[in-house]
């Protein structure tokens, strides 16, 4: 399916490999036979209609999701029921969501220290120094004392990307990050995902954001009814769309 | 008008004053229209005929001191607190022996020692103020009250009574309850199959029986099956039996918190590579016990008010020690059941009033701590 393009080259391999995966939800056939591979800083955009598949898709990738058919290896290592596989693959990864998912009852700076300090065994001068780094780079270091509640959406969804960060993952998942977010406060998260793909992080994002597709992509994946229509450089994906579905996707969504 | 500019922006100025005082309060919520204040006055009326007897029989007619019944038996007497004064040292230590009190006494100064600072938010140490209260605090109870340590004068769980009992179950109750509760909570919601039954059985098997049921089965029935020459505590037995009937009650209010909990919350910290059980600790649990804090003191307050009925397998408790002091021929009068159970009342009351309230501050503690300020 990706096979008329070229995976970016790399000298270890793909950082991600999915092969023939598929997955239901009871009857539905929410992923059908998907083939994907994904090289170290490649940054990939993934657009389709809603019901496509493509946030199951990304939440396989951490195993939030679990898949009934194919493979799917993260950095050497295969995601199955083996417990230990998939705690080492979700330290490697961050996720960012739609609902932002901070933790209500920790600070800011909290909330950016518990992955480091649990997970990684950071002592915690550290990890709040490492925290404020991240927080400073994502603009928001004066609200790290701040509850969750009291931050606007943007300033939520920017803290979620810091608090990702923080456990320096190799790759980056996105599922629809500024869905959720009012029309004004979408560029200042849009920015500070334009600043991390500038520093070559391996990025996966969800997202109807077509601008930052265009920006910042290497390539494009469509998917429709679970299955990948079409991946191309988004030069070619917005302009010479070759499936009739991409076509009649992009012209609604550009029209 | 179809067409509007402001010229003008408007500048933010203050609320308007509200009658204020105390007597624009009772104007605006008291005396606000005739029918209003009739019902003021009605509610006034009905408070002193019922405050004035209450005052009258607990303070002005009481009598305070005597050596007997004789002291309470004059006709137009009111409550006979002589009678609490007399027995008051068995309705604290029910008959442990005069000499050893101080090691109950001991045991209450340390507990409060070790609580009071722990429900202080603001004061320092609360990790070590947590180990004393967990760790050495019950060893060192145990030791002092039981006299099994530090080389004293074994005292045998019989002679126990009076609060020291209803405090020993109920402080017994209420820290394994909730734990306990906790586990089979996150028991009931596991996958695996075989933790999730056994969990629901444990529940619903606890739920279903009367505590009277448990206590009567614990102190008759089991000894039945134990093997001949082994026995256990009355006391440990009914220790047990109401630890594990109240986790079943505090399992089913944390399952409460915890379906309140979204499953963002769980993915949140999945994603960042915590473990389940570091995920449970440190992110769900947190947010799950602060959303059912009113029903956990619930659970307690029922739980501090159950404890009256180990009277039924023969330990007494305060209840049960005011009860045995009213057979007292020495205080027999007709104003002694009456003064007793309203002693007995306004400790259970004060215990109960004083948990709700603790709550209460906590609840708007954390919600202010957190509020949304947009």
């Amino acid at each position: 399916m990706v096979s008329d393009h070229k995976v970016r080259e790399s000298a270890d391999g793909p950082i991600i490999k999915i092969s023939g995966l598929n997955k239901w939800f009871g009857r539905f056939h929410v992923l059908r036979d998907i083939d994907l591979e994904v090289a170290k800083g490649e940054r990939i955009v993934i657009c389709g209609p809603s019901g496509s598949g493509k946030s199951t898709l990304i939440r396989c990738i951490n195993r939030l999701e679990s898949h009934q058919e194919g493979r799917l290896w993260v950095d050497g290592i295969e995601l199955g029921h083996d417990v230990k596989a998939i705690e080492a693959v979700r330290r490697e990864t961050g996720m960012v969501f739609q609902q932002f998912n901070l933790f209500p009852h920790l600070t800011i700076l909290e909330n950016c220290t518990l992955a480091p300090i649990w997970v990684r065994k950071m002592n915690r001068a550290e990890a709040e120094a490492r925290a404020m780094e991240y927080l400073t780079r994502v603009r928001i270091p004066d609200q790290a004392q701040k509850y969750p509640g009291q931050l606007s959406g943007g300033q939520q969804q920017r803290a979620a990307i810091a608090r990702a960060l923080t456990m320096a993952p190799k790759i980056m998942l996105f599922d629809e990050p500024t869905s959720a977010l009012d029309p004004e406060m979408v560029k200042e998260v849009l920015d500070v995902m334009i600043d991390l793909a500038g520093d070559g992080m391996t990025m996966l994002v969800v997202t109807h954001e077509m601008g930052f597709a265009r920006e910042v992509a290497d390539r494009v994946v469509f998917m429709d009814e679970g299955q990948i229509i079409e991946t191309a450089p988004p030069s070619e994906f917005f302009n010479a769309p070759k499936h009739p579905r991409t076509q009649a996707f992009l012209g609604q969504i550009l029209a | 008008m179809v067409h509007f500019v402001r010229r003008q922006l408007t500048a933010s100025r203050p609320p308007p004053l509200r009658e204020s005082g105390l007597i624009g309060w009772a104007r605006a919520n008291l005396f606000s229209d005739l029918w209003n204040t009739l019902l003021t006055i009605a509610g006034l009326i009905l408070l002193a005929l019922i405050l004035v007897p209450v005052i009258n029989f607990t303070v002005i007619n009481a009598v305070w001191t005597g050596q007997d019944r004789t002291a309470c038996l004059a006709a137009d007497s009111g409550a006979c607190w002589a009678f609490v004064k007399a027995k008051f040292g068995q309705f604290i230590y029910g008959r442990y022996p005069v000499e050893e009190r101080w090691r109950v006494d001991l045991v209450f100064a340390l507990g409060l020692l070790g609580l009071v600072p722990m429900l202080v938010p603001k004061l320092p140490f609360k990790k070590w103020n947590a180990i004393f209260l967990l760790v050495v605090f019950p060893v060192v109870a145990f030791g002092l009250l039981t006299g099994r340590l530090f080389g004293l004068r074994i005292v045998e769980t019989e002679l126990w009574g009076g609060l020291l009992v209803t405090l020993v179950v109920a402080v017994t109750g209420i820290s394994f309850s909730l734990p306990l509760g906790i586990l089979l909570a996150l028991g009931r919601r596991s996958e695996l199959p075989i933790i999730k039954y056994l969990a629901i059985t444990f529940i619903e098997f606890w739920r279903g029986v009367p505590l009277i049921t448990v206590l009567f089965m614990a102190s008759v029935m089991l000894p039945l099956f134990l093997p001949e020459g082994v026995s256990f505590d009355k006391l440990l037995r009914a220790l047990i039996g109401v630890a594990l009937f109240a986790s079943a009650y505090m399992a089913e209010v944390v399952r409460g918190g915890l379906q309140a909990i979204p499953k963002g919350q769980y993915e949140g910290a999945l994603a960042l590579g915590l473990s389940y059980p570091q995920t449970m600790a440190l992110v769900v649990l947190p947010q799950a016990l602060t959303h059912v804090i009113p029903g956990i003191v619930n659970t307690f307050i029922g739980l501090f008010k159950d404890t009256t009925l180990v009277l039924i397998i023969g330990l007494f408790d305060l209840l049960g020690i005011v009860q045995l002091g009213l057979t007292d021929p020495k205080w027999s009068a007709p104003t002694t059941p009456i003064s007793g159970y309203l002693f007995a009342g306004f400790v259970f009351w004060a215990f109960c009033f004083a948990m709700s309230r603790y709550s209460m501050f906590i609840e708007r503690r954390l919600e202010n701590k957190r509020a949304d300020h947009g």
